[in-house]
């Protein structure tokens, strides 16, 4: 197994944690929580799909597009009724919050999806090797692949060249001074919570199939693409996705090395390190406060 | 003369450690009526252990978080730490258990100083993410260290020489029974000594620290010596209550530590309310007891085993959003609330 | 060669800092002993007072006629029953008010009037009943005690007046040997400290040497005799901008120096490199401590410099909000707690001791500013000026040499500034200490200040008195906007 295949399974991964970064930094800059709840919105539009195509038998396409729809509204619930009612709330309360969100979460999905155990379809079953075999390549990777480049590449496209990235970008420097400004600031932080919620559902409908379909199935992509904006530094937004490009490399190819035990402890350690020596990240730029 | 006696008892009662005696006795009781027949079943005392034991880390996380403003997801590896040590030094090396459980504390004494070095470099949520990723790793080292079986722990048949029968007996007193007999005042002393701390003069300088970083220098109170101070006594309570884990519940496994914990303890804390001790251990009993204590009777909630996290998900946000000081706060609240609606009805009846 | 040197100087100034800290806080800690003991005194002989008391009372009894003693013994009793009783007799009223406020008709409030009088009539009758009964119970009572008639009292008089002589000797008797007890312990004490002090002292002294054979030669530098505060060619340099650029002056021991400038000017740069919340680029800081020494401030850490005898307020209030008002003393006091981790964890007798001395100094400080009453009192949401006063009130709980003010009337009015100005000499005169303050405020620095130093963009336009800086052309044209 060459570093090309390594990479080639790596691709899976890097689409799934770097969909689920995204969200998570989008609502760092915008309205300064660390959402602890990514990952279970995420897991709840996940279900929503599943369910969807297993138990009333709609279309594919159409439960893919439903609940990302619904989590993308469901975000902007979130954001309307909990974290704007919470402006006076600490940081720490904040980070609170949302694991109140994913205790609630966890507790409601069987209650209103049921507690059977689901099985959720591959986009497609198909798998691609090349002419001498020695490299295979999953179709659901490839297309789970493609769907997150885009949808990364259109929301990075759009922080920097249209209007709405602008707020965005201003909202996530300064809130107050972009109110002043002219933005409302309401709108942008509710959005980012929406995209947030229908990106992670993304990354869910990518990596359902690879796993059981439980209400604690993202946990691993929700410490991961977490471990990503950490790596890559949350004051910035490509740097989570080099985060989210690193960290599955990296597993697998300390997998590769033989040391399969160790992948995790490895990461970990790295993290922990480019942390102690650089707080702000690979691409993060430091906030100095006058004292 | 019975009016002196009176004043007296009222005036111990008065005195802040006086609620952790009392606190103390009832658990002991708890272990008694179930010996007794009066409580039937042995998963209420175990849960009742498990709150203790976690109302351990609680307490230590407390100081840490309320008094010294120091944020950390760590908590769970630690108590791991503690377990594993134990399952270590005492099952497989047959170190005597105190001897065992001191050096389980020595450890934890280095490893707080580490992360209180470490904290001095990272503020708030990057320290958080730091403990975090330390947790992580240590659990990791658990799960390749000791596998993926849960590790039991020796019966132990004698205890300081004496004999006690296993887990059959009719009459005497079981070695389940004697740990919670010594599980229960360790939690008081502990209990105590935290309470202490928190009104003594250090107590005060984390405060002024958490408030504000250089009027405490300026007042003469080295930041480093108080956070490094902090960090070792969350990490010793966090580790000495691994190791009574382990000495009560006697088998452990690397899944019982994740971040899942880290995040109910933090959630006890705040529930509680980050400064009070009596507040956490409320907390604790919300989050770990009720599930344990009293649900599990109830068919709805054995059918349903996750709707727990309904319950205290709904807590935790409504805490943090209306009552960021904890029960302990709401309880302080009612008391003025009470003393007011007092003077309202003076107002009423009086004219005053 | 020359780090060991530093390290044994650091190590024996260290020494000699605790040594003088040890002998301060036993004189200290004498005093206080002192005044607790007179407390007991006073507690103890009111005892002795009050017990000699109960035994004269029969014999006082039976001095006084019997219907003169029921009558004030019945008015004591009727007093502690109207205590009571107003309360019913407010509730009648306020029923009342209540009542005629809600009725409409007029039959109604003549029926509630009734009803107040009624209430009122029963009231007294009660009233009445209890003042029969009790003036009966008493009359039996004392029947047998009291004096019949006027011979009976008259040589019963005699008696008691004798008695009472013979009471008051021996209560002077007991103040004396109280007092003598008294005396004695803080003899006993003080010879304790004595002795204390004089170890201390002597390893004080022997460890002043040593830490002056180690010392570096930088640090020979005399201080002028009545100096107390040095700096030498301060330069604070932040990336490009240089905040503070070569500034020199001396402040003189007991004076009130002002450091004046306009917004920009360095002046909050300059106290931060005193207190060594910066360390200067350039330049030195130099410091004559308790001990006579002369200290590089620059090389103290900043948690030490209170040590030194240096405090400071800020200038946004930098209270400890989650404490009460006295909490916030007990801390600024925090380097006075000897106590170690141990005793707090457990709260020995030697914690309790020294929580309960600097309890006793924070309330005579808050006595002293008038803010006694707010000792229990969380600072949220208190008056700026009080909040002011509280941070004030804490650099006065170390026994401070050189306090340091940044912008203390920022955000008073007129009468609170003339308050402050009064204040601060106040306590420059009667705690002894020097005060160097950076304000905005001229009418307040050129009222209190001795010497003034006027900066502008980190360089000194003029150093002098009040009326020199007002007279200089520098500094009138960078700042009092010319003449």
């Amino acid at each position: 197994m060459g570093i090309l295949q390594i990479l080639l399974n790596s691709m899976q991964f890097i689409a799934i944690i770097s969909l689920a970064t995204l969200g998570i930094v989008l609502i760092f800059q915008t309205s300064i929580t660390t959402n602890f709840a990514q990952s279970m919105i995420a897991t709840v539009g996940g279900f929503i799909s599943v369910t969807l195509l297993t138990k009333y038998g709609v279309p594919a396409l159409a439960s893919y597009f439903i609940a990302v729809a619904a989590m993308f509204l469901f975000g902007v619930f979130i954001d309307a009724v909990i974290i704007r009612f919470a402006r006076h709330v600490t940081p720490v309360g904040k980070q609170m919050l949302t694991m109140g969100i994913v205790l609630l979460l966890t507790g409601l999905i069987p209650l209103v999806f049921g507690n059977v155990v689901m099985q959720a379809p591959k986009f497609s079953n198909t798998i691609i090797t090349n002419a001498s075999n020695t490299l295979s390549f999953s179709m659901h990777n490839l297309i789970g692949f493609i769907l997150a480049a885009v949808v990364i590449a259109a929301i990075f496209i759009c922080l920097k060249f249209t209007k709405w990235g602008l707020s965005v970008r201003a909202t996530a420097s300064n809130e107050t001074v972009a109110k002043m400004m002219g933005i409302n600031t309401r709108i942008i932080t509710g959005v980012s919570w929406g995209i947030a919620g229908a990106v992670g559902t993304l990354a869910a409908l990518i990596y359902a199939p690879l796993t059981q379909i439980t209400p604690t199935m993202m946990v691993s992509v929700q410490v991961q693409g977490f471990m990503a904006c950490v790596l890559g530094g949350f004051t910035s937004f490509i740097g989570p996705i080099v985060g989210a490009i690193i960290i599955p490399v990296l597993r697998n190819i300390v997998g590769y090395l033989g040391a399969d035990t160790w992948k995790d402890v490895v990461v970990y350690l790295v993290i922990f390190l480019v942390v102690l020596i650089k707080p702000m990240g690979l691409f993060g730029k430091k906030i100095v406060k006058k004292v | 003369m019975g009016q002196s006696i009176a004043l007296r008892i009222k005036r111990v009662l008065k005195h802040p450690l006086s609620s952790f005696v009392i606190l103390g006795i009832v658990l002991l009781l708890v272990n008694v009526f179930y010996r007794a027949g009066i409580i039937q079943d042995i998963a209420f005392v175990r849960s009742v252990a498990r709150v203790i034991i976690y109302s351990i880390v609680a307490m230590g996380f407390s100081l840490l978080l309320g008094y010294a403003g120091l944020a950390s997801l760590g908590t769970s590896g630690l108590i791991g730490l503690g377990a594993f040590l134990i399952q270590l030094t005492y099952s497989q090396k047959g170190i005597p258990m105190v001897i065992s459980i001191l050096i389980c504390l020595v450890i934890a004494l280095v490893v707080g100083a580490l992360i209180g070095f470490i904290s001095l470099r990272i503020e708030g949520m990057y320290l958080a993410i730091i403990t975090l990723c330390l947790s992580t790793i240590l659990v990791e080292l658990f799960r390749i260290g000791w596998g993926t079986d849960t590790f039991n722990l020796p019966r132990f048949q004698t205890f300081f020489g004496k004999e006690f029968p296993g887990y059959s007996s009719d009459g005497g007193l079981l070695v389940r029974d004697v740990m919670y007999y010594i599980l229960v005042p360790l939690f008081v002393i502990v209990a105590m000594l935290t309470s202490n701390l928190m009104r003594s003069p250090a107590g005060r300088a984390m405060l002024a620290m958490k408030d504000s970083d250089s009027a405490a220098k300026a007042m003469g109170i080295s930041v480093l010596k108080y956070r490094l101070i902090a960090f070792i006594i969350a990490t010793v309570y966090a580790v000495f209550a691994g190791c009574l884990y382990m000495f009560y519940f006697r088998s452990t496994t690397y899944t019982d530590w994740g971040l899942a914990l880290s995040l109910n303890i933090l959630a006890a804390v705040i529930v509680g309310g980050s400064k009070s001790l009596l507040g956490c251990i409320l907390g604790c009993f919300i989050i770990f007891g009720i599930d344990g204590m009293f649900l599990q009777n109830i068919p709805f909630f054995q059918n349903n085993t996750n709707f727990i996290y309904i319950i205290s998900g709904a807590l935790i946000i409504i805490v943090v959003m209306f009552y960021p000081g904890g029960l302990a706060h709401l309880w302080l609240d009612l008391k003025i609330l009470i003393r007011k609606l007092k003077l309202k009805w003076r107002h009423y009846k009086y004219g005053d | 060669m020359g780090i060991s040197k530093k390290l044994l100087h650091n190590f024996y100034s260290n020494r000699a800092e605790n040594f003088k800290d040890d002998l301060d806080g036993a004189i200290e800690y004498n005093e206080f002993y002192q005044e607790k003991q007179e407390v007991l005194l006073k507690k103890h002989y009111d005892k002795f007072v009050a017990q000699e008391q109960e035994k004269l009372e029969p014999i006082r009894l039976s001095s006084v006629l019997l219907k003169s003693e029921v009558k004030i013994q019945v008015a004591e009793k009727l007093k502690s029953y109207d205590e009571k009783d107003i309360w019913r007799r407010k509730a009648n009223t306020q029923t009342q008010v209540r009542g005629l406020a809600k009725a409409t008709t007029d039959s109604d409030k003549q029926k509630i009037t009734e009803a107040y009088e009624t209430q009122l009539r029963s009231l007294d009758k009660r009233r009445e009943e209890y003042e029969h009964k009790v003036t009966a119970s008493i009359s039996s009572k004392l029947q047998s005690v009291c004096a019949k008639d006027e011979k009976e009292q008259k040589e019963k008089l005699a008696k008691y007046k004798v008695a009472l002589a013979e009471s008051d000797k021996r209560c002077k008797a007991e103040h004396q040997k109280l007092e003598v007890q008294k005396q004695a312990n803080i003899k006993v004490f003080q010879l304790k400290t004595d002795a204390k002090v004089s170890k201390a002292s002597k390893k004080y002294e022997t460890t002043l040497v040593d830490a002056k054979k180690y010392s570096a030669s930088k640090v020979d530098q005399k201080l002028e005799k009545n100096v107390v505060l040095s700096l030498h060619n301060l330069t604070m340099q932040f990336g490009g901008l240089k905040a503070v650029d070569n500034l020199s002056f001396d402040v003189k021991k007991g004076e009130i120096f002002g450091l004046i400038g306009p917004n920009g000017a360095g002046k909050t740069t300059v106290f931060n490199c005193i207190t060594q919340f910066y360390k200067p680029t350039k330049g030195e800081v130099y410091y004559e401590d308790k001990t006579g020494q002369v200290l590089l401030l620059n090389e103290a850490k900043v948690h030490n410099v209170i040590k030194k005898g240096i405090v400071r307020t800020f200038q946004n209030v930098e209270l400890v909000w989650e404490l009460t008002v006295l909490e916030n003393l007990l801390v600024a006091a925090h380097s006075l707690f000897k106590s170690n981790l141990f005793d707090q964890f457990i709260h020995t007798p030697k914690l309790k001791k020294e929580e309960e001395m600097i309890r006793a100094k924070a309330l005579k400080v808050l006595d002293y500013l008038g803010l006694t009453y707010l000792q229990n009192a969380y600072p949220v949401g208190l008056p700026y000026g009080i909040l002011k006063k509280i941070e004030l009130a804490r650099t006065l709980m170390c026994n401070p040499r050189l306090i340091i003010l940044d912008e203390p009337a920022a955000g008073l009015n007129d009468a609170e500034t003339q308050e402050l100005a009064v204040l601060i000499k106040k306590i420059r005169d009667e705690y002894k200490v020097t005060i160097f303050l950076v304000e905005h405020d001229m009418g307040l620095v050129m009222d209190i200040c001795d010497t003034i130093c006027a900066i502008s963009f980190g360089k000194m336009l003029a150093i002098g008195t009040p009326k020199q800086i007002q007279k200089d052309p520098a500094v009138q044209e960078a700042y009092l906007g010319g003449e």
